[in-house]
C-alpha cells in the first residue's frame, strides 16, 4: 500500500499519540514502583539491624543472613533500572514495548524475592514452634505483606491453587502423588507459587497434584466382578 | 490473507511477519515469542475424550502424563524404525512409539502413540503449526493463509517434504521450505548485492548446535557445508552453573540439595539468570535464600566469575570451534575466505562464543545485529514477503525479488572400487562442491577386477576419505550378468543427483561388437549425514586414510566424541570400573588436546578405543547399532527388534533369556557381516565383484 504524501494519515498519527501516552504512563508507573521498592529495601535493612541486635543479645538461629541475602537481591534487581534505555528510542511504540518488557522482568524478579520472604517466614514459624525466642516472624510477615500489596497495586495477584483442581493454563505439574480417598488432579502442594498479572499468567504455579489411589477393597471388588464376568462368558 | 515466516524449531518455534519490508516476531497467546514445540494429550479425569494441547499447556501437562507428551518431534521427522537417532530421542523423553510394523510393510516411517491413537511426526508437527497459525492470527487480527517454513540445512528431501505436509495439514499454503541458515542470512540482509559472500552461520541453541557455510551472490544462496552436534546447547551450560550451586551448598551446609525433590527445578532459573548476567558483566552473585526442610534457611551468596564459567564450558565451546575448522577444511577454505559470521540461537550471547570465533575470523566479521533467538523466523518472514499472494494458490514471487537457493554436494559421492591391490579404494564420481541438480550425469569408466566376472558389486559411498569403509555407505548394489566379462571390458558408471537429493546410478556395458550387454539404473535415497563419530586413521605412507585429519589433535576430536557418545548411549550397560576408566581417558584426551601433549593424547585415545570395543554388553550394543547402517532394510529391522528385546531383558535383570538374546544379537550381526562375505568369490584375490579403477586415471 502506498501513502499519499499530500495527505495526513490520521489513523497512524493517532496510534502514534496513543503509544506515546501509553509509554509515558508506563514509565510513570515504573518510577513509582521503584520508589516503593526502595521503601521495602529500607524495611529489610531495618529488619537486618533488628536481627543483629538479637544476635548481640545472644539469641541463637536468628536469620540475619537470610534477610541480608533478600535485601541484597532486591537491590541487585533494582540496579538495572537506574538508567532507562527505553527512553532513548525515538519511536513511542518501541518505548512503550520496552517499558512493558522491563516492568514484566522486574515483576518476575520480585516474585523470587516474595518466595524468599515466604520461606523465611515459614522458617521463623518453625523456630517459634521449637521455642526459639525472638524469631522475627511478624516483622518478616510485615515486609512480605508490603511487597505483596505493592505487587497487587501493579495488578499482580497470587493464584489460589491449593486444593483446587489442576488448571492446564495456570499450573505446571512437577509431581503426581497417589493419595487414597482423594479425587484425581487436585493440587496438593504449591512448590512455586503462581501469579497472574493483568489477567494473564506472570508465573505458572509449579504444583504437586493427586492421583486417586484405589483402596484394596475396591480392587478386589473389581477383580471379583471381572472373575464373574469371565465365568458368565464361559 | 497474510503470509508469515515460521522457524519450526526442535525445542521452540517462532513466527514472524514482515511489514513494509521490516520483519518482526509475533507473540503467542502467552505473550511470548517462543512457543515450545511440545504436544500433549490432555484428558480430564473421568471424561471420555481428551484434547491435544500445544506449547506451554503441553509443558504444564508433561509430568502429569509423560507417556502422552511429545517433545522434539522434529528429530523424528522423516525417520524410520531402526534409525539410531529415533532410539536416542525415545531414550531422553518418556513418550511411546507405536509398534514397528512388519518388516515387509512398505511404510516403515516412525510413529508416536499419543492419546490412544497413532500419529505420524507430520501430524504432530502440524499441531504445533496450527497453534502458531492461530496465535499469529490473534496477534495480527487477520487470517494467516501462507507460510515460509524453515528446516535445518541437513534435512533430507523426505524430511523437507514431511515439513511441507505438516504445514499443509495445519491449513497453511506452504510457499517454500527454506534452510535455517539461509533464513538467518536473509534476516541479516545479506546476499542481495552483486558482491559474493561466504558466510558462516553459527547456530547454538538450547539443545542443538549447527554450523553452515553458505555462499551467496545476488540473491543466490548455496549451502556448502554442514557440521554440528545434535545434543549440545545452552542447557548443558546451565547445568554447569547448577553444579557450582550444589557444590556451594554442600560446602557450606550439612545438606545435599541435589537429593531434595524440586531443587534442580528451582535452581535452574537461578542458574540461567547467573549465566545471562555473566554475558554482560565479569562477575555475578547468586543471591538465593530458601528453606531447606531438614536444615532451615540456606543463604546462598555465591560469587561466580565469567572466568570460572568460561573454564567450565570452554571444552564444549572449543569442540564447536573444532567443527568450524573442520567445515572450513572440508571446503578447503581459510578464515580469510569468510566474509561474515552470523550468530544464531540464544547461547551465542555468551562472550566466550564470540571471542573464540573472533580469534579465528577477526572481531569485525562477527555479526550480532539481529536478535539471535528470532533471526531464523525473521528471515523466513522476509522471504514470505517476497511473494504476491493470490486467491486460489497462484502465488508467485514479486517482481525482482526472486531468491535462488541451490546446493552443492558437501562431500564426494563415489564407489568402492579396486585400485592396485587395494580393495577398499574410494573412487569419487561426483566431486564435493558440485552444484546440483546436475546438468548431466557424471560418469567414469571402470574395468572388471577379475576375469569372467558374472556378478558386479558396486558399494556407493559418500565421504572425503580415500578409504571407502571410512566413508558413509549409501547403498550396495549387486548386478548379476548374463555373460562373464573379460578384464579389458569397459564398464561405464554414471551418477545423477537431482533436486530431491536422489542419487541415481546407471551402469552401462557395451560389448566390443557394439551390443549393449547391460544398461541398468538404480535409485538410492541419499542422505546427508551429520558428522560421524568414527576415528579416521592418520595418513599412512601409502596415502590411504586420514585425508581430513592430518593433525593429531583433530584426529582426537572424533575419538573423544565417540567415547562421550559411548558413555552417554551405552554407559548403563558398562561395569562401573570400565565406565570410570573410559571417562578418565576422555578427560585425559581433552586435557592433552588442550596442552598439545601428543603422547598422552594418543595413549588416552587407545584406552577410549579399547573401552568402546571391549566393554562386553555395551560394546555389543554399540557394534550392533553401528552395523545397522551397513545392513539392508530387512536386516536392520530384525537387528532393531533383537536390540530392543535385549534392552528390555537387561532392564529386567539377569535371567536365562538374557544370554539367549545376547546370542541372538550376535547371530544377527554375524548375518549382516557374512551377507557381505558371501559375495566374495571362494578362490583368488578378495575383490568381491568390485570394479577396478583404471590406473591411468
Amino acid at each position: 500500500m502506498t501513502s499519499d504524501p499530500g495527505h495526513l494519515d490520521f489513523g497512524r498519527l493517532l496510534s502514534g499519540f496513543d503509544a506515546a501516552e501509553k509509554a509515558k504512563a508506563q514509565q510513570r508507573a515504573l518510577e513509582q514502583l521503584l520508589q516503593d521498592l526502595l521503601g521495602i529495601a529500607d524495611a529489610l535493612r531495618e529488619l537486618e539491624r533488628h536481627c543483629a541486635d538479637l544476635e548481640g543479645e545472644g539469641v541463637r538461629d536468628v536469620p540475619r543472613k537470610s534477610v541480608e541475602v533478600v535485601r541484597r537481591r532486591l537491590m541487585a534487581a533494582l540496579e538495572p533500572y537506574q538508567v532507562d534505555p527505553s527512553q532513548t528510542s525515538a519511536d513511542a511504540e518501541v518505548r512503550s514495548k520496552t517499558s512493558q518488557r522491563r516492568l514484566e522482568h522486574l515483576l518476575v524478579e520480585l516474585l523470587s524475592i516474595a518466595d524468599a520472604l515466604h520461606e523465611l517466614e515459614q522458617h521463623c514459624a518453625d523456630l517459634q514452634s521449637k521455642g526459639v525466642e525472638g524469631a522475627p516472624r511478624e516483622r518478616v510477615n510485615d515486609v512480605l505483606h508490603k511487597l505483596l500489596a505493592m505487587l497487587k497495586s501493579q495488578q499482580v495477584e497470587r493464584m489460589d491453587c491449593k486444593r483446587q483442581p489442576f488448571d492446564l493454563d495456570r499450573h505446571e505439574v512437577l509431581e503426581v502423588r497417589p493419595v487414597r480417598g482423594m479425587a484425581d488432579d487436585i493440587v496438593l502442594e504449591e512448590v512455586v507459587q503462581g501469579y497472574i498479572w493483568n489477567d494473564r499468567v506472570l508465573r505458572h504455579a509449579k504444583v504437586v497434584i493427586s492421583r486417586a489411589e484405589n483402596a484394596p477393597e475396591t480392587l478386589s471388588k473389581r477383580a471379583r466382578r471381572r472373575k464373574r464376568k469371565h465365568r458368565d462368558q464361559n | 490473507m497474510r503470509a508469515i515466516g515460521i522457524d519450526l524449531g526442535t525445542t521452540n518455534s517462532v513466527a514472524a511477519i514482515a511489514d513494509r519490508g521490516r520483519p518482526r516476531a509475533l507473540t503467542n497467546r502467552d505473550n511470548e515469542v517462543l512457543t515450545p514445540s511440545v504436544v500433549s494429550y490432555y484428558k480430564q479425569r473421568g471424561k471420555d475424550a481428551g484434547e491435544m494441547v500445544v506449547g506451554r499447556q503441553a509443558i504444564n501437562n508433561a509430568v502429569r502424563d509423560p507417556a502422552n507428551t511429545v517433545f522434539s518431534i522434529k528429530r523424528l521427522m522423516g525417520r524410520q524404525y531402526g534409525d539410531r537417532r529415533v532410539d536416542e530421542v525415545q531414550k531422553r523423553y518418556g513418550f511411546q512409539l507405536a509398534t514397528a510394523p512388519n518388516p515387509d510393510a512398505e511404510d516403515q516411517g516412525v510413529k508416536v502413540q499419543i492419546g490412544g491413537k497413532t500419529h505420524t511426526p507430520v501430524e504432530i508437527s502440524a499441531m504445533v503449526l496450527k497453534q502458531i497459525k492461530a496465535d499469529a492470527e490473534r496477534a495480527l487480527g487477520e487470517e494467516v493463509t501462507h507460510a515460509v517454513i524453515t528446516v535445518p540445512a541437513y534435512f533430507e528431501e523426505r524430511q523437507r517434504h514431511a515439513t511441507a505436509e505438516a504445514g499443509k495439514a495445519a491449513g497453511l499454503t506452504v510457499l517454500e521450505i527454506i534452510d535455517e541458515p539461509t533464513a538467518a542470512a536473509l534476516a541479516f540482509g545479506l546476499g542481495k548485492e552483486d558482491q559474493q559472500h561466504r558466510v558462516l552461520v553459527y547456530d547454538l541453541g538450547g539443545g542443538t548446535f549447527d554450523i553452515s557455510l553458505i555462499q551467496m551472490y545476488n540473491n543466490n544462496y548455496a549451502v556448502l557445508e554442514i557440521q554440528g552436534d545434535n545434543w549440545l546447547g545452552g542447557d548443558d551450560f546451565d547445568q554447569k552453573v547448577v553444579g557450582h550451586m550444589t557444590e556451594w551448598i554442600s560446602d557450606n551446609y550439612p545438606v545435599d540439595p541435589s537429593k531434595r525433590p524440586g531443587f534442580l527445578m528451582r535452581a535452574k532459573p537461578e542458574a540461567e539468570k547467573a549465566k545471562k548476567a555473566l554475558s554482560v558483566q565479569q562477575r555475578t552473585e547468586v543471591l538465593w535464600a530458601f528453606n531447606e526442610p531438614d536444615h532451615g534457611m540456606i543463604d546462598m551468596q555465591m560469587e561466580l566469575t565469567r572466568e570460572q564459567f568460561e573454564d567450565d564450558i570452554r571444552d564444549m565451546l572449543e569442540s564447536t570451534i573444532g567443527l568450524v575448522q573442520t567445515a572450513l577444511k572440508n571446503q578447503t577454505l581459510g578464515p580469510d575466505d569468510i566474509t561474515a559470521v552470523l550468530l544464531v540461537g540464544g547461547s551465542t550471547a555468551i562472550p566466550l562464543v564470540r571471542s573464540l570465533l573472533a580469534e579465528v575470523f577477526g572481531e569485525n566479521k562477527i555479526r550480532v545485529d539481529v536478535n539471535p533467538m528470532e533471526c531464523v523466523a525473521l528471515g523466513a518472514a522476509v522471504r514470505a514477503d517476497t511473494y504476491d499472494l493470490q486467491p486460489g494458490g497462484a502465488d508467485k514471487e514479486k517482481e525482482g525479488t526472486a531468491i535462488a537457493v541451490h546446493h552443492v554436494t558437501p562431500m564426494h559421492l563415489g564407489i568402492n572400487s579396486v585400485k592396485g591391490e587395494d580393495v577398499d579404494h574410494f573412487e569419487p564420481i561426483i566431486e564435493k562442491g558440485t552444484p546440483y541438480p546436475l546438468d548431466e550425469p557424471k560418469k567414469k569408466i571402470f574395468r572388471p577386477s577379475e576375469a569372467n566376472t558374472k556378478i558386479l558389486r558396486i558399494p556407493v559411498y559418500e565421504g572425503l576419505n580415500a578409504q571407502a569403509s571410512l566413508n558413509e555407505l549409501q547403498g550396495d548394489i549387486e548386478i548379476p550378468l548374463a555373460i562373464g566379462l573379460d578384464l579389458s571390458q569397459d564398464i561405464e558408471i554414471s551418477f545423477d543427483y537431482n533436486r530431491n537429493r536422489v542419487l541415481t546410478m546407471r551402469v552401462r556395458i557395451v560389448g566390443k561388437d557394439g551390443k549393449v550387454i547391460l544398461d541398468k539404473e538404480h535409485a538410492l535415497a541419499h542422505s546427508r549425514p551429520r558428522p560421524k563419530s568414527r576415528t579416521a586413521p592418520a595418513a599412512g605412507a601409502d596415502g590411504k586414510g586420514g585425508t581430513i585429519d592430518q593433525d593429531w589433535r583433530e584426529g582426537l576430536i572424533p575419538t573423544i566424541r565417540m567415547g562421550k557418545h559411548f558413555v552417554e548411549g551405552y554407559g548403563d550397560y558398562m561395569l562401573d570400573e570400565d565406565r570410570r576408566e573410559l571417562q578418565d581417558a576422555i578427560a585425559q584426551a581433552e586435557k592433552a588436546s588442550k596442552d598439545n601433549d601428543e603422547a598422552t593424547g594418543k595413549r588416552a585415545a587407545l584406552v577410549i578405543d579399547n573401552k568402546v570395543m571391549g566393554s562386553g554388553l555395551a560394546s555389543l550394543m554399540y557394534i550392533a547399532e553401528s552395523v545397522m547402517s551397513k545392513a539392508n532394510a530387512k536386516q536392520a529391522r530384525v537387528l532393531a527388534q533383537a536390540i530392543a528385546a535385549l534392552r528390555q531383558a537387561h532392564a529386567q535383570g539377569p535371567n536365562e533369556q538374557f544370554e539367549k538374546l545376547v546370542q541372538d544379537v550376535r547371530v544377527v550381526i554375524a548375518d549382516i557381516i557374512s551377507a557381505k562375505i558371501d559375495t566374495v568369490p571362494a578362490v583368488g584375490p578378495d575383490y568381491g565383484g568390485r570394479v577396478r579403477t583404471l590406473e591411468s586415471r
